[in-house]
């Protein structure tokens, strides 16, 4: 008899966001992966002092442990990614485009990143290894055979791989143990023979009492000490969208200069492209206590954000080289809809609220509806003069006049309605200011009639490291364009990530 | 003495309203100018 109980298909991982990062919860949105790495790296140091020999390794000392780093790559399909983007990200402002079919997800660079508990099973064992205070270190889009792949680097603050008895049991329900961080009141666990491995009997967990110490089902076996404990592992149920693809599913799109990310104009020569998110972290390790997992993390905090790419394409004329003679900022849009019909019926206009204080609001809204108008955006900022209001390509600018009792939500609303294809209605007479309005706002909750899902990145600034469009032998000239991505001072990010699927929030 | 809001509109090449600015005008002035046309 032979099976595959050793084959990796037979695996799964499973996830969900915390409410306290480095706390586990029983995780359960399963996701579909293709590769990981994840090394609990259960350290040692040398200790090796001067003492009558020669030996370079004397004596070894348990080490600090963690982060558990490693990458998890999957094919990028819209329901379960939008976790891997809150982790990346930070949390989404979620709108609804049409209740219980379609909802828009946009993700900006928070200094909040939300953490997640995953579980790996190995093959087909019963068990998990739950990692849990994972934090997305990054993320590298690539295409591999026209699917738009995500290797995400995790790092993790804590494990659960096993633990052990430390005082032998075989009735009551008190299991003493070296650790439970890691297991929670929904988890079954599963005690192991320390010497053979094999399965003694299962126990669910009543409750959790301290780190040492669990209340479980009735033991009814010996529970020897040093005996092994792990979580079992959880029946999978997947809810998936389709994969996202290049060719026959995505479109790029580029613009040059300020704001023109909010109108950028498809580019047909692209053949490959890659992106990269990085989140630059630091460990900190503090002294917490005698148990094991005071060996691991005490936290992990959060410092930088990076976002690089290279785009690939046939060489058509001069004007990338010259973007790149020039710092030009280029506006670079990839833009994913696969075939998976969200269902929605009618197509809505977008719109935006200003002036959101609580008082009195003004509703701006694009006259013809579709998913188009959502690329429309409103800057409030105060002049000296008069009140005006003007659009300038996507761009809606309201000037406040230098007489405050001017602006009121009326005028100011009359002024944008003036102008074409904008409309825009009031509540009330509150003064508009650009305190209550410091941010740039954008329209949101526009749709089509008919809506794939859809994930948008968007790098509002640009800048071309130096390429040039060199020749080979029987080749067509190429340009491989590498780029950094700068913060963009009007949109106030570096990058933005827009997912449309039908999963209201992460 | 009290301002009623004038609107001055802006358009493009298309015809397109692309600036509207509010300007203040003040009312008791035109009505001192009728009764001078008077």
């Amino acid at each position: 008899m032979s099976d595959a109980g050793k084959y990796s298909k037979l695996g799964h991982a499973v996830l969900s966001k915390e409410a306290t990062a480095g706390t586990a919860i029983y995780p359960a949105t399963f996701f579909e992966l293709l590769s990981e790495s994840m090394l609990p790296n259960w350290d040692h140091s040398d200790s090796s002092p001067i003492a009558d020999h020669r030996s370079k390794h004397f004596r070894p000392v348990k080490n600090k442990v963690g982060p558990f780093v490693g990458n998890i790559v999957v094919n990028v399909e819209p329901k379960t990614f939008g976790h891997w983007l809150t982790g990346l990200l930070g949390e989404a402002t979620d709108y609804t485009l049409e209740a219980s079919a379609s909802y828009d997800h946009y993700f900006t660079p928070l200094t909040t990143l939300e953490t997640y508990t995953i579980d790996i099973s190995p093959a087909d064992e019963d068990y998990v290894e739950r990692y849990f205070g994972v934090r997305v270190a990054g993320v590298d889009f690539s295409i591999n055979e026209n699917k738009l792949q995500a290797n995400i680097s995790l790092s993790a603050q804590r494990i659960f791989q096993n633990a052990r008895v430390t005082t032998e049991a075989s009735s009551g329900t008190t299991l003493a143990v070296d650790q439970t961080s890691g297991i929670t009141t929904s988890d079954t666990i599963i005690v192991l023979n320390a010497s053979t491995g094999a399965s003694i009997a299962e126990y669910t967990v009543t409750s959790v009492d301290s780190e040492t110490q669990l209340t479980i089902s009735e033991i009814s076996d010996t529970l020897a000490v040093d005996s092994i404990v792990v979580i079992k592992k959880q029946t999978p149920s997947y809810s998936l969208g389709s994969e996202m693809i290049f060719s026959g599913g995505a479109s790029v799109e580029l613009a040059n200069g300020t704001n023109g990310i909010h109108n950028p104009t498809a580019i047909t020569n692209v053949e490959d492209f890659k992106i990269s998110i990085k989140n630059d972290l630091e460990p900190k390790w503090a002294a917490t206590g005698a148990d094991v997992v005071d060996r691991m993390p005490s936290n992990i905090l959060v410092k930088g954000i990076e976002v690089t790419g290279t785009m690939s394409n046939f060489h058509v004329d001069p004007k990338y080289l010259d973007m790149l003679r020039e710092m030009e900022q280029v506006c670079l849009r990839f833009k994913f809809e696969n075939s998976d019909d969200l269902n929605s019926s009618t197509a809505e206009a977008a719109s935006a609220t200003v002036e959101t204080d609580g008082s009195d609001t003004l509703t701006v809204a694009y006259d013809t509806a579709g998913d188009a108008g959502n690329d429309l955006c409103i800057d409030i900022v105060q002049g000296t003069t008069t009140l005006s209001a003007a659009v300038s390509g996507q761009v809606i600018t309201v000037t406040l006049s230098a007489t405050p009792a001017q602006n009121t939500t009326t005028l100011v609303a009359a002024a944008i309605d003036g102008l074409t294809d904008i409309s825009c209605s009031d509540e009330g007479t509150d003064l508009v200011t650009t305190t209550d309005n410091a941010d740039r706002i954008r329209l949101a909750t526009g749709r089509d009639a008919a809506e794939p899902s859809m994930l948008q990145i968007d790098l509002p600034y640009t800048v071309f490291d130096p390429f040039n469009a060199n020749m080979g032998e029987d080749d067509i000239v190429m340009e491989e364009i590498n780029f950094t991505a700068y913060r963009d001072n009007n949109d106030e990010h570096d990058v933005f990530v827009r997912l449309r699927n039908s999963t209201s929030d992460y | 003495m009290t301002t009623e809001p004038k609107f001055i509109e802006t358009t493009d090449d298309a015809g397109r309203v692309v600036k509207v600015e509010v300007v203040h005008e003040k009312v008791e002035k035109k009505k001192k100018k009728k009764k001078e046309e008077e």
